[in-house]
């Protein structure tokens, strides 16, 4: 037990130094002891205060909200399909998204105006609906059913997505910056939007956890434990769409932290979920700020979507994980 | 009379894999079900787990059909172990036991003191205490096995359905499962069902055979009265008769018939 409260410890001092560090980096630079003073309230420059009060404080606490929620989707999901490469976005949500967003903006250029977040929180939420609906009227009736029709459904939907966007080319970039995913421009706003969704499907997840330890021997292991199959599913799907909605709505599509960050905690602090869900979200948002701490600064004063180096770091991350096979997992 | 089947029905793709099979079982009993290969033993388990649903007739707790049962409630009463069982991520031992814990203590409060002290006392009986910490992906299949036993200890239930529980043990580990479920019996007036491939076993340890062929009852009762020359051949295909072993127990023995050919 005290190894494991040791680890949070350090998780948690790791991600508030690489906060205020983060604070303070970006095309007006302040150092760590200016940021920590403005912080707590001591007089410093005023420009300064107002860069870090109106813009970088919401985006690093956003990105925090956005690595922890779908890190903790992640975790949640590939613990329901007891699946090491399960992802937030397995059950048809970043497809759903994609298509709200992409149909907010084809939309919004010749009619009313619909903003792109709140469109890509609904088509996640209705892709994922969508599929479990089908998956609940399948024959598998089962995890099996969930993953095969989210594979088939997203498939679909990016295939509309491509034939929208062919046939209203102005939309393209506008949808594809979003796509790509990032925390560009997001203020307090942003944050406000997604916490509620965000921390409702956190704390419908975590008390999950004993739950997704009996899914671990298997379903009708489980259910002999005296676990209710179809509740537990329907709260899991609900728990980790709500997250995984929240942070799509927030910064589009950002791949691999929900897929990396439950491997790390796992073999940082053991494989029970009611530990490894709050490690995933540490780890999640650590990671999530790192990856933002780049694309803010690499080519700065441009800013690169986030989205691509959570790809860029992921990607290898993953398939180092399939070259390994499950069994050190 | 807390399991009983009545013509309990079940299929499987459409396919009837158990026809017609009655059974009720008293306290403080071991009844075996024994047969070949796909002769329906994991199904019937698995029906009065509740796990399914009958095709026809009935699988009932407590006069009271399995699969409709409150689910925590049932596994209160009705410890199943499978006889295959993965383990989708590495938690430890001790973590996968106390699971038997989660039917009395739910899903969301945390355990208590008692619940611990059962689940070491469940680990020490299924003599796992030296392996508590291990992750459960690195321990041999019969070490895996007992955790499993453990598990349903610490379920604490009133029935027991095992389902080949010693297939993948050597024989002092299952010598030490079947004495553990003997003594439970004893102890705590236990009613146990389990599938057994291993005849010699399934004599010495059950108080009635049930034996199976094609998912239809060949014969119900005391064991030297099922497995009789004739009904071994009409359900296994072999001549094998029940003989008295040197310590006066019933064995199983069956004819070599590659010898008596290679004789002839």
């Amino acid at each position: 037990m005290t190894r494991t409260r040791w680890i949070f410890i350090g998780l948690i001092a790791i991600l508030i130094v690489s906060s205020i560090l983060s604070l303070g980096m970006g095309a007006v630079s302040i150092s760590p002891s200016e940021t920590l003073a403005a912080l707590s309230g001591h007089p410093v420059k005023t420009s300064h205060l107002t860069i870090l009060w109106d813009f970088r404080v919401a985006r690093i606490l956003l990105v925090i909200l956005c690595g922890s929620a779908l890190a903790s989707a992640g975790a949640a999901f590939q613990g329901l399909f007891r699946n090491p490469l399960a992802d937030p976005y397995i059950v048809g949500a970043s497809g759903g998204a994609a298509l709200g967003a992409t149909l907010a903006v084809v939309i919004g250029k010749s009619g009313p105006t619909l903003p792109i977040g709140a469109a890509g929180f609904l088509g996640a939420m209705a892709a994922v609906m969508l599929v479990y609906a089908i998956a609940e009227v399948s024959n598998f009736g089962s995890v099996v059913a969930l993953l095969l029709a989210g594979a088939a459904l997203s498939t679909m939907l990016s295939a509309i997505v491509s034939l929208l966007l062919i046939m209203s080319e102005e939309a393209l970039h506008e949808v594809f910056a979003w796509l790509m995913g990032g925390f560009s421009g997001r203020s307090w706003s942003h944050l406000t939007q997604s916490t509620v969704a965000a921390v409702l499907g956190i704390v419908i997840i975590w008390p999950m956890s004993r739950a997704l330890d009996a899914l671990s021997a298997g379903e009708s292991s489980a259910e002999a434990l005296g676990l209710d199959l179809r509740r537990a599913r329907l709260l899991i799907v609900i728990g980790a769409s709500l997250s995984t909605a929240a942070a799509v709505s927030a910064s589009g599509i950002i791949g691999f932290v929900g897929l990396i960050a439950p491997h790390l905690a796992r073999r940082l602090i053991g494989a029970g979920h009611a530990v490894v869900i709050p490690a995933s979200m540490l780890i999640g948002s650590i990671l999530l700020l790192f990856a933002d701490d780049l694309a803010r600064t690499l080519m700065a004063p441009l800013e690169l979507p986030v989205g691509v180096f959570t790809a860029l770091l992921g990607g290898p991350f993953f398939l180092f994980l399939l070259r390994n096979g499950q069994k050190e997992l | 009379m807390l399991l009983s089947a009545n013509s309990l029905s079940l299929s499987y793709n459409g396919h009837f894999v158990v026809q017609d099979f009655n059974l009720s079982i008293a306290p403080k009993t071991i009844v075996g079900l024994v047969g070949p290969n796909g002769s329906g033993k994991t199904t019937i388990l698995r029906a009065l787990a509740g796990l399914i649903e009958p095709r026809a007739g009935t699988a009932l707790v407590q006069g009271k059909p399995a699969s409709r049962l409150d689910k925590r409630m049932r596994a209160r009463m009705i410890g199943w172990v499978p006889q295959q069982e993965s383990a989708a991520w590495p938690l430890t031992v001790s973590e996968v036991v106390r699971l038997g814990r989660a039917p009395h203590r739910g899903w969301l409060m945390p355990y208590t003191a008692m619940d611990m002290k059962i689940v070491e006392h469940a680990l020490a009986r299924a003599d796992l205490l030296s392996l508590k910490h291990r992750p459960v992906n690195k321990l041999s299949g019969g070490e895996f096995q007992r955790v499993l036993i453990a598990r349903v200890l610490a379920q604490q239930p009133e029935a027991l359905l095992l389902d080949e529980p010693t297939a993948s043990l050597d024989i002092h580990h299952q010598v030490q499962v079947l004495d553990l479920v003997r003594d439970l019996v004893q102890e705590k007036g236990l009613s146990v069902v389990m599938a057994i491939h291993d005849l010699n076993l399934a004599v010495r340890y059950c108080d009635q055979l049930v034996l199976l062929n094609g998912g239809r009852q060949v014969s119900a009762g005391a064991p030297e009265d099922v497995l009789t020359p004739e009904n071994l051949h009409t359900a296994f295909g072999v001549d094998a008769r029940l003989y008295r072993d040197p310590w006066g127990a019933w064995a199983v023995s069956v004819q070599n018939t590659n010898k008596e050919k290679n004789h002839v």
